[in-house]
């Protein structure tokens, strides 16, 4: 499932001393399968942008087209829209509200008018593709479980709805570094099986640069740039004056370079940056 | 009791009514005056429930902490002990109460009853130091996540404590709030003297600290300097946690016999070892 943004604008309390530009003029692209990653500064127009992809926010100005249809024209359901297109806010875990898990992620499903046995078998596999167990959890209040497990029944609550492209606002904020890196590898593995179209919202460069497969860059209400992590992170002053920075490896390759090193700065992860640096040295018969 | 030391636990336990378990098990810390100490560990290891003892929101099912002297058992001293011990949260969002920055920093020292001509200089003096002075009349909705947080700072320092104790206060910034952040908690700390607490999920703040704590299942399981800590990079993951990527990058360099300290701990102290071998 494809999504194109077009010259959207969006405006909050148009025509009142409180107007305000959330987000100008963007245009943005994303292709069937795409993973994509999405980075700006608090305040940047980030989520104003990604509630208007499942019609949540309506355009002052601009189209937003899912497979080439333009939601807001007659005939079009949101309500399908929003069943393709699956958003996951930030600290979704807020959100829960049933008794039980199984309620809980039954929700959607179960508004989307479902046969029982099907919201049942629905939310089974939602569980399962999280990594909880439903025979173990389905009976638990939501509220007795960690914080990372409450936010992957959050997520198994929109995996339920089968969506097409599943978008994830913050996914690891709060969690622990293991908890972060179970969930990320929860959301690779998802994309993989479900041939999910994807776009996070992050903060941690780190994230972005492992996992996805292109960028775009948010600042004051529009996209400044789009590229592969690889491009975008190329520029770290620009990136550092948009609120934003690089990941530490890529930042000490950057530094070694401006130390005179003839190195490689193209380096997103540890095990790049080792590969170059032993590289270099047993050039030099150091090691 | 008297006891020298900012923050003191002696042999605390904690559990919460709703639970069978104790979320703190036989803690026994000392903190001193000046000091910088990041307390990491997984999510639902007890960081946040001490940080809560420690200024005296909550107080120990068994055990005592004392700040600054003062038993936090005892309701009388309650106030000195948080006005002693500020806290600055995760949300930025939650903790401004105000419509214009300097009122919301002024808010803290008004319900301790300073008297206006006062609270003005605390005003002027706590917003120099997190260097927002020239945002004292904006509303707080207009700043970025950074510089709410430092609002939030601003708002403690007005109550002229000795320690600020600061629970996950970059978790939801972008990575210039982040570093503005830990650059103003750093300044707290080396220019005016504050103790300060800093749970942090991040590792690149938590290797600024002088001393690291390590908190598992209620405990403290590891103590030290962070190139103490970070060094024992496979003893960290096990327990769920992580180390910063350069410190990572020694480790792996170290296995493939590049001479590198195993202790690198900064992107300059990476550069400059590498320098050398290069």
């Amino acid at each position: 499932m494809s999504i194109d943004v077009k010259n959207v604008t969006h405006v909050y309390m148009p025509n009142t001393p409180f107007e305000s530009i959330a987000i100008k003029d963007i245009n943005w692209t994303v292709k069937d399968g795409e993973f994509w990653g999405l980075i700006g500064h608090t305040g940047s127009g980030k989520s104003t942008l990604i509630q208007h992809l499942n019609g949540l926010l309506k355009p002052t100005s601009g189209e937003i087209l899912i497979n080439d249809i333009n939601i807001h024209s007659k005939g079009v359901s949101l309500k399908s829209i929003r069943q393709k297109v699956g958003l996951v806010f930030q600290y979704p875990e807020h959100q829960l509200f049933e008794e039980t898990i199984e309620r809980d992620v039954a929700f959607g499903p179960k508004n989307m008018g479902l046969a029982e046995e099907e919201v049942a078998k629905r939310v089974k596999e939602a569980l399962d593709l999280v990594g909880l167990s439903y025979e173990e959890v389905k009976d638990k209040s939501p509220f007795e479980l960690s914080g990372g497990q409450m936010r992957r029944v959050a997520i198994a609550g929109v995996l339920a709805m089968k969506p097409e492209i599943l978008i994830l606002d913050e996914p690891t904020a709060g969690l622990d570094p293991r908890g972060r890196d179970e969930i990320l590898e929860e959301i690779v593995t998802l994309k993989q099986k479900q041939k999910l179209t994807v776009i996070l919202v992050s903060h941690s460069m780190e994230d972005v640069a492992k996992l996805v497969d292109k960028l775009a860059v948010m600042y004051r209400g529009q996209i400044v740039s789009q590229g592969t992590p690889r491009e975008i992170f190329q520029d770290y002053e620009g990136l550092v004056e948009k609120g934003l920075g690089i990941p530490q490896i890529t930042e000490l390759m950057i530094k070694l370079k401006e130390r005179g090193k003839n190195i490689s700065t193209d380096i997103l992860t540890v095990d790049e940056a080792r590969a170059e640096i032993t590289k270099h040295i047993r050039r030099k018969g150091l090691a | 009791m008297k006891i020298a030391a900012e923050i003191v636990a002696l042999d605390v336990y904690y559990q919460y009514a709703a639970s069978s378990d104790l979320a703190l098990k036989n803690i026994n810390l000392r903190i001193e005056p000046g000091e910088f100490v990041a307390i990491i560990g997984p999510n639902g290891s007890g960081k946040s429930t001490l940080a809560k003892l420690f200024n005296g929101l909550y107080t120990p099912t068994e055990g005592d902490i004392f700040v600054a002297g003062f038993n936090t058992k005892n309701q009388d001293d309650i106030w000195k002990i948080r006005q002693k011990a500020g806290m600055v949260f995760q949300n930025p969002d939650n903790q401004i109460v105000a419509t214009i920055v300097e009122e919301d920093v002024a808010f803290g020292p008004e319900n301790l009853g300073i008297p206006p001509e006062e609270i003005r200089q605390r005003v002027k003096e706590a917003l120099e130091i997190v260097e927002l002075t020239e945002y004292a009349d904006k509303a707080p909705h207009l700043l970025s996540g950074g510089q709410k947080q430092r609002v939030a700072i601003a708002g403690i320092l007005a109550m002229k404590p000795d320690c600020i104790i600061l629970d996950e206060p970059t978790a939801m910034l972008d990575p210039v709030g982040r570093k503005e952040v830990i650059s103003t908690v750093k300044k707290l700390n080396q220019n005016e003297g504050k103790t300060i607490v800093l749970i942090t999920h991040f590792m690149e703040e938590a290797v600024q600290a002088d001393r690291v704590l390590v908190m598992e299942k209620g405990k403290v399981v590891m103590e030290g300097k962070p190139n103490e800590i970070f060094s024992q990079v496979e003893r960290l993951k096990k327990l769920g946690l992580d180390v910063p990527q350069v410190t990572e990058l020694a480790y792996k360099l170290t296995r493939d016999s590049v001479p590198v300290r195993r202790d690198i701990l900064t992107v300059e102290e990476m550069v400059d070892c590498l320098c050398q071998l290069m």
